[in-house]
């Protein structure tokens, strides 16, 4: 049989109209498909929660004062003989004096001072020598509670001792003297009881300093070095009007790292999945063309899902925000790798709509944007903080997809250790 | 459902009416999967590009515009889901042949009708059935062909000579068959 004679048998024979069965079948599952809405992800609330759980066990197991102090004493823990004392109280109406040192007496002075040298108390010395609750203020006021602790003597037992106890607690009748017990009267406490006496060596001396405030700035040797765990929900945001973009939050997690007072350097990595849509020439965005119609230039639009992965790597400045908050200033480099790309290419004119649908191929590692941002950090215990920040991107891919301009929101927390 | 009723199905569609789409869907059923049933190897994969072309037509169909008949604008968009099919499904299998259990004849099949000829179709290895029907039955070129499956000129018409081949080798032996039948 000619080819032509075969080509037009098959042409009459299979240009027309068969019937089929299953069409019910067949359109339960279109409008299954035409039906259903967008599902977003909703963001899972759970997961911050979660987060925030893990983070408070983290800092609630750690155990407080001694390890901490030891950390930023330089390792050493004011071990030396402590003996409470009594001290004046604010009004300095009745002092009382013992068979023991005080410290100078001073109207607001509601430190404990530790005695410069004194021998070790044991159990069952002489009455003179049993040390009493100290008093901080007022006469009839006594301590809730004295902390005792069981440290090895040089002597080779075990002893009891009285520690100096920092507490600024007051009784609820004396209300009226909470209004002193404000920061500045106790930095202005610490630098009316410094210098201390000569006794206290200088780790012990700011292991005191650092107990009785602990938002004094530490150390430069206790600072610089400090790791810093990042952890948080990032959205980005569409700056790009030619573009709309369906990105929905995706985790990041990092770290960084003290560099001194003021400077930390930091990274930080997130992945999520990214679908984006433009009516502009794929070009613009170093998208590539992939089976151009016949007829067609260009598509009317373009659309990809991929996969995305980042690396945000920089450095930041930290100034005080007030009291309590800290203000960050970032800057730095974004990493970027994309996968699984997937195009879609809408062409249409007057005949016909066409809709070509193909995968690119992935896009290692490279530099694709610097970005710059601010941040703002709120303490919610000693070393817990949460963070907010924005960050500008500017992309600067040569060859791979760019997106010119975005920008994103971080919300997390972050752990010094 | 009649065709004269078409412009009004289609602008209830436009207004995102769930019954108008299935009156449109049930109108445009036998057509569409006539011609999808030329790109499937079988029934699953007509209905899978079936149904993809459908979903695109209710979902486009602000899109169409009257100058052009409806049933052309429905048969470009299968065609272009059967090609994206065979690109998914087939395209990177080129070189490998499938087999396919023999046809078996029956007296049905005497006058070749078209449904045995669609089988003779559906017989053939994906890279030559879609060079086939792209060329013989939609009228595309060599060049455009190529253009769309992502393969040369030159491959697109090897494909066309081979899979004339093969249905000329079926037929053959059909004749054989059918002169021999009864014998």
């Amino acid at each position: 049989m000619e080819s032509k004679d075969l080509d037009r048998l098959f042409r009459e024979g299979l240009d027309q109209e068969f019937e089929f069965e299953g069409r019910a079948q067949q359109w339960q599952q279109i409008a299954a498909s035409l039906h259903t809405p967008n599902r977003k992800r909703r963001f899972a609330w759970w997961w911050l929660g979660l987060g925030i759980i893990l983070l408070a066990s983290l800092v609630l197991w750690q155990h407080p004062s001694k390890e901490t102090l030891a950390e930023n004493s330089e390792g050493i823990v004011p071990t030396s003989p402590l003996e409470t004392v009594h001290v004046a109280d604010l009004n300095t109406k009745q002092q009382t004096t013992q068979k023991r040192k005080t410290v100078p007496e001073k109207p607001n002075n509601a430190l404990v001072m530790p005695p410069p040298s004194e021998p070790v108390l044991k159990s069952g010395d002489s009455p003179d020598l049993e040390p009493t609750p100290a008093r901080i203020l007022g006469n009839d006021y006594q301590l809730p509670r004295t902390l005792t602790t069981l440290l090895p003597a040089n002597t080779g037992g075990i002893e009891l001792y009285k520690d100096k106890v920092y507490d600024y607690g007051f009784s609820e009748q004396e209300a009226s003297l909470s209004t002193n017990l404000t920061n500045e009267p106790k930095r202005a406490l610490l630098d009316e009881v410094d210098p201390l006496p000569s006794s206290i060596q200088a780790p012990q001396r700011q292991a005191i300093k650092l107990a009785l405030n602990p938002e004094l700035t530490p150390t430069k040797k206790a600072q610089s070095g400090s790791l810093i765990l990042m952890v948080g929900r990032q959205q980005n945001i569409n700056l790009d009007t030619a573009v709309s973009e369906n990105i929905n939050p995706s985790f990041y997690t990092g770290l960084a790292i003290r560099l001194n007072a003021k400077w930390q350097g930091f990274a930080r990595y997130s992945q999520g999945d990214v679908q984006r849509t433009t009516k502009q020439a794929p070009v613009s965005y170093n998208i590539p063309l992939v089976d151009v119609p016949i007829g067609f230039d260009t598509p009317n639009q373009t659309d990809l899902r991929y996969q995305r992965r980042m690396l945000d790597f920089g450095l930041r400045y930290q100034l005080p925000l007030g009291r309590f908050a800290r203000l960050n200033f970032q800057a730095g480099a974004q990493l970027a790798q994309y996968r699984n790309i997937e195009a879609t290419y809408l062409y249409q004119n007057i005949y016909q709509i066409q809709e070509i649908t193909t995968s690119l191929p992935n896009q290692s590692w490279h530099l694709a944007s610097l970005f710059g941002g601010v941040s703002v950090e709120v303490p919610l215990l000693p070393r817990l903080a949460a963070t907010g920040s924005y960050q500008y991107y500017r992309d600067i891919s040569k060859t791979q997809l760019r997106w010119p301009n975005s920008g994103q929101v971080l919300l997390g927390l972050q752990y010094q250790f | 459902m009649k065709t004269a009723d078409l412009p009004y199905l289609i602008k209830a569609c436009r207004e995102n009416e769930p019954q108008a789409q299935q009156q449109l869907f049930e109108l445009m059923y036998n057509y569409g999967m006539s011609v999808a049933s030329r790109y499937g190897q079988n029934r699953q994969e007509t209905e899978e590009i079936a149904n993809d072309g459908f979903l695109k037509m209710l979902r486009n169909i602000h899109l169409y515009r009257e100058e052009v008949p409806f049933k052309l604008w429905l048969r470009r968009i299968i065609i272009n889901c059967g090609i994206d099919h065979y690109r998914k499904r087939h395209a990177h299998k080129e070189g490998i042949y499938e087999l396919h259990p023999p046809i078996t004849y029956n007296r049905a099949h005497e006058r070749l009708e078209g449904e045995y000829l669609l089988q003779l179709v559906q017989h053939l290895p994906a890279q030559y059935r879609i060079v086939f029907v792209l060329h013989v039955i939609e009228g595309y070129s060599h060049g455009e062909i190529a253009k769309e499956l992502g393969i040369s000129k030159g491959t697109s018409k090897s494909n066309l000579a081979k899979a004339r081949k093969k249905l000329q080798d079926i037929l053959r032996i059909h004749q054989q068959q059918v002169q021999g039948y009864g014998k």
